[in-house]
């Protein structure tokens, strides 16, 4: 096996992908977020969830969440905008030095994954309803700020 | 101040829900059993809220309860209400000749990962200790589980059909 397959193989979601967790994530976001439009990516061969937002972070114009999560509760939640910029909130095992949990984040511009880069997730929540209220949450701060940098450290305003 | 949003979609969560919707919402994607315990403190509800909704919940077989060994019940979601559930959002959304469509591809998939790995499933594979990575894996168990669904959904497409004409006569 080489590197790239190990590499793949060790971060991978545990467990089949869960439909009815991403209706959920889909319509907790559709209540709380009216720039966000949801839709499954496979309405029965169901990879992800998509989740279009209507306006950008700073310079972009619009932007997206793809989230996959599985039966054991490990998830990807991967931003990305028309600016290329991408970032990604993850649980799952992984063979990165830190964080020694499975939560970890992969920060901006390019959703890095070398070693040195991945943070420990300021998402510690673990329910699917309080997991997306989080997400939602994260985007309008980042939003707010126009910026995408930080956007795994709440800041309170002043 | 990291704790801030963790903190504050749990309260606004707590705000905007009740205790059932709350035991429920938990109890939707909760495959393993649990402990009453256990479920209260993920619904943020005390031990005998929880036990009163997820009694309810088993009486209407939202969840499946069963006693375990040290005596305290374990509540899971029930197969058969999931099953159920996504077949129903199927059929809402998707077009009788779509659906037949789609489990004709799913099902050549899982032929392939047969054919591929000698098994009829990944745990006949696992215990004649063939490897499969990781990615694989979950995609042959995501196909067998949406397949499932969507064989569900058609049954009872074809069901609703047949019952309402037998009723119309």
């Amino acid at each position: 096996m080489d590197s790239q397959d190990s590499a793949a193989e060790s971060h991978s979601l545990r467990g089949p992908l869960d439909r009815t967790a991403l209706r959920e994530f889909r319509d907790v976001v559709a209540a709380i977020e009216p720039l966000a439009t949801g839709s499954l990516e496979g309405e029965i061969r169901t990879t992800s969830l998509r989740i279009q937002l209507d306006d950008g972070i700073g310079r972009a114009d619009h932007g997206r969440f793809d989230v996959r999560w599985s039966t054991t509760g490990d998830y990807n939640i991967h931003y990305t905008d028309d600016l290329d910029r991408n970032l990604r909130w993850d649980v799952h095992p992984h063979d990165f030095p830190a964080p020694t949990g499975d939560e970890h984040y992969h920060p901006p511009p390019n959703a890095a994954s070398d070693p040195d880069s991945v943070e420990g997730s300021c998402i510690t929540v673990r329910e699917v309803e309080l997991v997306a209220r989080a997400t939602v949450t994260l985007w309008r701060d980042a939003y707010d700020r126009g910026s995408v940098n930080g956007a795994n450290e709440l800041v309170d305003p002043p | 101040m990291t704790a801030g949003v963790n903190e504050a979609a749990t309260d606004e969560w707590v705000a905007e829900t009740t205790t059932f919707q709350r035991v429920r919402s938990v109890m939707r994607t909760t495959y393993d059993g649990q402990t009453t315990s256990e479920i209260a403190a993920r619904a943020h509800v005390s031990e005998t809220t929880a036990r009163k909704h997820l009694e309810d919940l088993a009486e209407s077989g939202y969840v499946d309860s069963s006693p375990s060994s040290e005596g305290a019940t374990r509540y899971a979601r029930s197969t058969e209400s999931l099953i159920l559930e996504e077949a129903h959002d199927i059929l809402e959304r998707v077009e009788t000749g779509e659906l037949v469509q789609q489990i004709t591809d799913m099902e050549a998939e899982l032929e392939s990962y047969r054919d591929e790995f000698d098994a009829e499933n990944p745990e006949q594979a696992a215990i004649a200790g063939t490897v499969i990575d990781q990615q694989t894996l979950t995609a042959w168990q995501t196909t067998r589980r949406n397949l499932s669904f969507a064989r569900t959904a058609l049954a009872l497409s074809e069901s609703k059909e047949t019952v309402q004409a037998t009723n119309a006569v």
